[in-house]
């Protein structure tokens, strides 16, 4: 069974086993902790609220006009993401989570921004991250959650028809 | 409440899914030089190719085709100009940007 189901009305529906939900779940928690202590990890706040312009004081004016709305729409799009998760179906084999159509794309960029986060707690510079032996070992935790969420990512964007054209793995979603 | 920002923005010509498919990147000529800026997206080693894409085509517009050219610029050359527009206009779609986590930045047109 595919673990993401595009119905013809544009919703999703994301069937995950037991597990992988649970780490799933564990997501916003980890956000939100980044998000409300800035000490908690400078190189990820850069990473997610990167400088617009090289002058400084016209990077300065420009966060004081965008800096709290970035910051509201990301803290908005957890939240978002922890009631999706509130009102995912148990089953036997696992859990689903239904997507109204309107809700896919924050879905997804939720999902970057973690894995944004993990790419950069790991140190990843190299565009062939995935092949790197020695990033392998240094982190298991944070590289196997890493591939998961590359993983779960482009099966959402292969069921949108955004397949990667560098992109290893087998697409895992149906249209019906 | 969080979903509005994501697709439906009137600068996205109605927003959504449903908005109008442009084939070339967005530079507007009906002002003077020296007000255009650049807003450059560059190369990371996170976001995906086919997410790139998808960005681009959600926020300005652009055709598969347009969507995947600038996406591979990005990736092979490190960064691409995704449009030129006004000062106001170029700091909404770096808002956008950032809001999907791409790296963007703006620069003055010069030239």
């Amino acid at each position: 069974m595919p673990i993401i189901q595009r119905r013809k009305d544009g919703s999703l529906a994301v069937r995950l086993p037991h597990a992988e939900g649970i780490v799933l779940m564990t997501l916003p928690f980890r956000l939100k902790r980044l998000l409300e202590d800035e000490k908690f990890n400078k190189r990820v706040i850069d990473r997610l609220f990167p400088r617009t312009y090289e002058d400084e004081d016209e990077e300065l004016e420009y966060r004081k006009l965008m800096g709290e709305d970035l910051l509201s729409r990301k803290k908005g799009a957890i939240e978002f993401f922890e009631k999706t998760f509130a009102r995912r179906k148990t089953h036997p084999w696992g859990i689903e989570i239904d997507l109204k159509p309107e809700e896919v794309d924050p879905w997804i960029s939720l999902l970057n921004d973690m894995r944004l986060y993990l790419g950069i707690e790991l140190g990843i510079e190299d565009n062939d991250w995935s092949a790197d032996n020695d990033l392998q070992s240094c982190d298991e935790e944070n590289v196997v959650l890493l591939h998961f969420l590359t993983y779960l990512q482009q099966a959402v964007l292969d069921s949108l028809g955004f397949e990667d054209p560098g992109f290893g793995f087998e697409d895992d979603s149906e249209i019906v | 409440m969080i979903l509005e920002p994501f697709g439906n923005d009137p600068a996205e010509g109605g927003g959504g899914t449903g908005a109008q498919t442009v084939e070339k990147p967005e530079t507007q000529t009906d002002v003077r030089l020296d007000r255009l800026w650049n807003v450059i997206v560059w190369d990371d080693p996170i976001n995906l190719m086919s997410y790139v894409t998808y960005v681009f085509q959600k926020i300005f517009g652009y055709s598969e085709q347009l969507a995947s050219k600038l996406m591979m610029e990005v990736h092979t050359a490190g960064k691409s100009v995704v449009s030129t527009v006004e000062r106001e206009k170029a700091e909404y779609y770096v808002g956008r940007l950032h809001q999907y986590g791409l790296q963007a930045t703006l620069e003055k047109q010069t030239g």
